[in-house]
């Protein structure tokens, strides 16, 4: 072992890597980075360079590795589904998320509730699609953390019932801030990501 | 600042290169593991010897690991005189049979471009 990976120039290509691959499965993005990392230990060894890390030779094999956001695009370009993710606006990106929490709010508005609550989804799940910023894989999560309110709020509506000694209009309101619990956990993981997505490409 | 690396020659060559590539790199690939296995940076460096197969190395990673994960290759750590061991890529019987099919159709196909790109015989 040597202490080629921690050179500075190396660390500060792999993690370029982890970062324009975020969108990756886990075990993927682990995969590639081993793969570069022995790519460079060996690529080094190879250049007679092992026992001294110069920093010529280390430029060398990055360089001839190519740019972390190509390696990074190739690999999610092998992922089922996995286009490239491009970053989105703000302000789109600011609307969607809000309309991920809308729907079990708008539920408490009298008469129309259903209704809004109702268009309130389909928009969410429109926007969340036809967006470019979040791979398949993240829309399946977020799409289930969204529709989750049709089963959790029966749940606990009526395990909240029981807690207050019957079905009442204030069981099905203590209920609701639980079953938010989960959309808000879609919009966060959803704003994260496209936040790690639009630092990624101002590096 | 890690952008500085910028693509290398090969990349400069744009679009079209780039698309003929993506089809039949899998296949070179294979081709270059069919006498023997080889081990990643060496295999990349054979790549590299033909202009318009080169491409960013480190673009090939990907490609390995489905080869591997489908099934038409395999790998193995071998010990090295100098260094960290070298992981060996190697052709399966998978892998093997792909690249004879990819054979026998190259010849075929190849003549059918040619076909249509030279003036007059497309008539």
């Amino acid at each position: 072992m040597n202490d080629t990976l921690t050179h500075p120039l190396v660390r500060a290509y792999l993690s370029a890597v982890e970062e324009r691959g975020a969108a990756l499965p886990e075990d993927r993005r682990r995969e590639l980075l081993a793969d570069l990392s022995e790519h460079i230990e060996v690529a080094l060894a190879d250049a007679g360079a092992a026992g001294t890390v110069g920093e010529e030779a280390v430029r060398e094999v990055l360089g001839r590795l190519g740019a972390p956001g190509d390696i990074a695009a190739a690999a999610l370009a092998e992922e089922p589904g996995g286009e490239l993710p491009a970053p989105a606006a703000g302000g789109r990106t600011a609307v969607t998320l809000g309309l991920v929490v809308a729907p079990l709010p708008l539920a408490v508005v009298p008469a129309i509730g259903g209704v809004l609550s109702l268009a309130a989804t389909i928009a969410a799940l429109v926007l969340l699609w036809k967006s470019p910023q979040w791979v398949r894989r993240e829309k399946r999560q977020a799409t289930l953390l969204v529709l989750s309110p049709v089963v959790t709020l029966p749940v606990l509506a009526l395990v909240c019932s029981a807690a207050l000694g019957g079905l009442s209009p204030a069981a099905l309101l203590s209920a609701l801030p639980v079953a938010l619990c989960l959309p808000v956990a879609a919009a966060v993981r959803l704003g994260r990501s496209a936040a790690r997505l639009r630092r990624a490409s101002a590096l | 600042m890690v952008d500085g690396y910028a693509s290398i020659p090969g990349d400069a060559d744009g679009r079209v290169a780039s698309q003929l590539r993506k089809g039949v790199l899998e296949y070179c690939v294979l081709a270059l593991l069919r006498d023997g296995p080889r081990y990643g940076v060496e295999l990349l460096a054979e790549l590299a010897k033909v202009e318009v197969m080169a491409t960013s190395q480190g673009t090939i990673y990907p490609l390995l690991s489905r080869l591997r994960r489908t099934g038409l290759a395999d790998t193995f750590l071998r010990d090295s005189e100098s260094g960290p061991p070298r992981r060996y890529y190697t052709l399966t019987d998978t892998g093997r049979s792909a690249l004879e099919e990819f054979t026998a159709n190259w010849p075929s196909f190849r003549a059918a471009v040619d076909h249509f790109l030279t003036p007059g015989e497309s008539t």
